[in-house]
């Protein structure tokens, strides 16, 4: 609709887009915008300003009322109070249609693609410019999404089922459907959270040529780096309030942090680790399930954080299914405490004391519609026994407990009969967490326990594997954010399925477990 | 819109809600109790009586048992469409049970109960253990077992022996409450107690809920899976034996009509009280607004035609408008 026009205005990006700002109204104002759910406050009213052909940064805890306001804008929900203007006038935004007639595009985490379709089919869906009273035209369609992919450069092939590409295509693909639709302005929801190094290069290039065609782009992340890479502005929320908006080029990581929590963090560090002698609680070898996993051998000690670092792929996940019963191994033994141990299921698992904390928070670990009492209590329900013996639940000692759990994890929610699906990503985590550890497991395993968690919910995340290490829990900790292995005392390298080094604790940097990903074997 | 604070005295407080929600949950109550008021406006001495009281009970302590036998499968996430099949068989083998082999009717009764949780059985084990789908299985099943039925009754109604003794099953009364009615409240109680009190209730519900992180939970989710298709079943089984009781002889068809009338009174019941989850209450209360409806249209004089019309309507009152309000209250 308006990409030509805005495009012809601002000629040049970074310089012409301050100059060319003052004469007309921003692309985008909120003004106090308020919301809440049930008894908890979601935003209390914060504003700001998002210039065509700028990107703004929002950024917080889990929590803080970034996806409250993006569900706003983009009609999914609406604000208790608050205005929202687009080019200077008021408007109101009741559903997604018109948020999206408005210009305003939205690729969320869970990127809204119909799997089966082809990526031509899902990009044409709701592509106006093709239809002839209410017939799609595919072949306008088809040509527009070529051109647009093109521009992204992203190399998809049109006639391919969207459920065969990767995690980074259908991100482009959803990219590139918000560009059909002639988006003035794109919010993107933790864009980079499972892309690798390479493809987030990719996609801030293609922020970069964006914003030079005038698009404004709001980024959600947690990745702070990121953020003041490419921000222009950075408007930090914290418990559904403003704190402040930032010129990008003013904050360093360390002010941005400390904006963010309201206090000063440090990366994790190890705890002291186990001593020399200690027991051996897991041993493994040869362990192999085809294809992800080939030859795994490895064994972890009483009181030991291990790290496995590896790239999307290399097999992280699929083994420690094995180690938790999910999945079946098809060769190699696994020993618990010295004696053969081989898990038919998670039941069987979590009852000789191991546990996992899956990597999908939201479909592996919660139960959505049921209350963080029911969560909580969920691997643990035969110790809500009305009488020892007896086959009878008490509700009642079933909620004292949860409330236990909540106050020792610090989940913070109005009431233990609170819906799960209510909470923050970091408080659900904490959930999924007490979930596990309430089984008293003998080894925990977690994987990616800080993908979409804030940056203080992380620290309280630390600070609890920790404390379980040090009274002697083995724990496995699965991370594709490489400074969070930081807190291992060893660090597992695995490439497709084997693992490939194993790194002492001090070694174990970003820059050194990155480079072992990619090494091949006379490199190394 | 006050913030709430986070201390322990509030945790063990309930979460707030607003009045849409209130609506969606309690919609489906208040037209019961709209109905009674004006049927007791409409007709004064016929409907607000004791005996009548007694009777809507008495008439839909039947459809209840199977309907809250078949909540168990419907709240797991699963489907059972040989509940109605598996009644008729269950009345149909205890007959022949009590008239060829002699049995007792305590003992007639407990093997036609094990029958329909064996049937349940095979519809769990079908879908657990070889992943046929829950509608297709106990379709098939439910094929099959009108099958073995014929072949046993040879299509033709069975009748017993001794039928005053079994028909006073039905009419018989203990304290002017006829047994069906106090069965219906034996069952209603130990299923509320084992779905709301018991471990594997709790499993139940965290099978529907979330199957995968229920398994990750460590939860036996085949086993719980098998479980609710063997409560049904035998849930069906104590409706088709009552039901035969009623006249004293089996038809072969007696119970099919059961299942298409338990669906309807569970999914009323997934709309009360709790946001679209299915419970032993809601069925209950899904099957009792049925019976006083069908008791006005019967009294009232009105045609029977109109009993399906309400039925229908009412089911699609209640849903809809509990989704709708659980819409709008987000």
């Amino acid at each position: 609709m308006t990409t030509s026009t805005d495009s012809a205005a601002v000629t040049t990006a970074a310089g012409a887009r301050s100059a060319a700002a003052p004469s007309s109204p921003p692309l985008l104002e909120v003004r106090e915008l308020a919301k809440h759910y049930g008894g908890i406050q979601a935003l209390r009213g914060p504003s700001l300003t998002v210039d065509a052909g700028s990107v703004h940064a929002l950024v917080g805890a889990n929590g803080a009322g970034k996806s409250t306001l993006v569900k706003i804008l983009a009609g999914v929900e609406h604000a208790d109070s608050g205005t929202v203007l687009v080019d200077g006038e008021q408007v109101d935004i009741r559903t997604p249609q018109e948020s999206t007639r408005l210009g305003l595009n939205f690729i969320h985490q869970e990127l809204n693609l119909v799997p089966k379709f082809s990526v031509a089919q899902n990009m044409a869906l709701g592509y106006e410019g093709g239809s002839r009273r209410g017939m799609l035209d595919r072949r306008a369609a088809r040509a527009r999404a070529r051109e647009v992919l093109a521009q992204l450069g992203a190399d998809v092939d049109l006639d391919v089922e969207v459920a065969r590409l990767s995690v980074n295509d259908r991100w482009m693909v959803s990219l590139g459907r918000s560009l059909m639709r002639d988006a003035r302005l794109i919010a993107m929801d933790e864009p980079t959270a499972s892309f690798t190094e390479d493809e987030a290069e990719r996609l801030f290039g293609v922020v970069e040529g964006l914003t030079a065609s005038g698009v404004a782009i709001i980024y959600i992340s947690h990745r702070l780096d990121e953020v003041l890479r490419l921000a222009d502005d950075v408007t930090v929320l914290r418990n559904g309030g403003l704190v402040g908006t930032y010129p990008a080029g003013d904050l360093d990581r360390a002010q941005l942090t400390h904006h963010i929590v309201g206090h000063e963090v440090h990366a994790p560090e190890a705890g002291a680790g186990p001593p020399r002698d200690a027991q051996c609680v897991l041993s493994v070898s040869s362990l192999a399930a085809a294809p992800r996993v080939r030859d795994v051998s490895l064994d972890v000690q009483r009181g030991e954080i291990l790290g496995i670092a590896g790239l999307v792929g290399a097999g992280r996940t699929e083994l420690a299914r094995l180690l938790f019963g999910a999945d079946k191994a098809t060769a190699g033994t696994m020993e618990l405490d010295g004696k053969p141990y081989h898990p038919k299921s998670p039941y069987d698992a979590i009852r000789q004391g191991v546990a996992l904390i899956p990597e999908e928070r939201r479909s592996q670990g919660l139960l959505l519609l049921e209350s963080v009492a029911f969560n909580v209590s969920l691997a643990t329900e035969d110790r809500n026994r009305w009488r020892p013996g007896l086959p009878f639940t008490s509700p009642k000692k079933g909620r004292a407990r949860a409330a236990d759990m909540v106050q020792r994890f610090g989940i913070k929610t109005p009431s233990v009969r609170q819906r799960v699906s209510e909470l923050s990503g970091g408080n659900q985590q904490k959930v999924v967490v007490s979930k596990y550890v309430a089984t008293g497991p003998r080894l925990l395993i977690l994987d990616e326990p800080t993908v979409g968690v804030d940056v203080g919910a992380r620290e309280e995340l630390y600070a609890i594997i920790r404390a379980l290490a040090e009274t002697g829990t083995a724990v496995i900790v699965i991370s594709s954010d490489f400074e969070e292995l930081a807190m291992c005392h060893r660090v597992a390298v695995m490439q497709e399925g084997r693992i490939t080094d194993m790194v002492d604790g001090p070694q174990a940097t970003k820059e050194r477990l990155t480079a072992l990903c990619y090494a091949t074997g006379e490199a190394r | 819109m006050t913030d709430m604070p986070v201390n322990a005295a509030g945790l063990a407080g309930r979460p707030s809600f607003d009045a849409r929600q209130l609506l969606g949950r309690y919609g489906a109550i208040f037209v019961l109790v709209l109905m009674i008021v004006t049927f007791s406006i409409i007709e004064p001495t016929a409907f607000p009586t004791k005996d009548n009281a007694i009777n809507i009970l008495n008439q839909c302590a039947l459809a209840a048992i199977i309907a809250m036998g078949l909540t168990f499968p419907l709240l797991a996430g699963e489907f059972d469409l040989s509940i109605g099949y598996n009644a008729s068989l269950c009345g149909v083998v205890a007959c022949e049970l009590m008239l060829k082999q002699n049995f007792s009717i305590p003992l007639a009764f407990l093997v036609a109960i094990a029958l329909g949780a064996t049937v349940g059985l095979v519809n769990g084990l079908l879908i657990t253990r070889i992943r046929v789908n829950a509608l297709v299985a106990t379709l098939g099943v439910g094929t099959v077992v009108v099958g073995i039925n014929y072949a046993i009754s040879g299509g033709l109604p069975v009748s017993v022996n001794n039928t005053e003794q079994f028909i006073n099953l039905s009419l018989g009364k203990l304290f002017g409450i006829p047994y069906p009615v106090y069965v219906m409240v034996v069952v209603a109680a130990l299923l509320w107690v084992l779905l709301n009190r018991t471990i594997l209730g709790q499993s139940m519900q965290a099978v529907g809920g979330n199957p995968v992180a229920a398994r990750l939970s460590g939860i036996r989710v085949d086993r719980t899976r098998t479980l609710v298709f063997v409560l049904a079943g035998a849930c069906a089984a104590v409706t088709g034996v009552l039901l035969a009781s009623r006249t004293g002889s089996a038809s072969v068809d007696g119970g099919d009509g059961y299942m298409l009338s338990a669906f309807a009174a569970a999914f009323f019941g997934s709309a009360v009280l709790r946001d679209g989850q299915f419970h032993i209450v809601g069925t209950l209360l899904g099957v009792l607004t049925v019976a006083v409806g069908f008791n006005a249209i019967a009294i009232t004089g009105i045609n029977t035609y109109y009993q399906y019309l309400f039925q229908g309507g009412l089911l699609i009152f209640a849903v809809g408008v509990g989704t709708l309000a659980r819409r709008q209250a987000g």
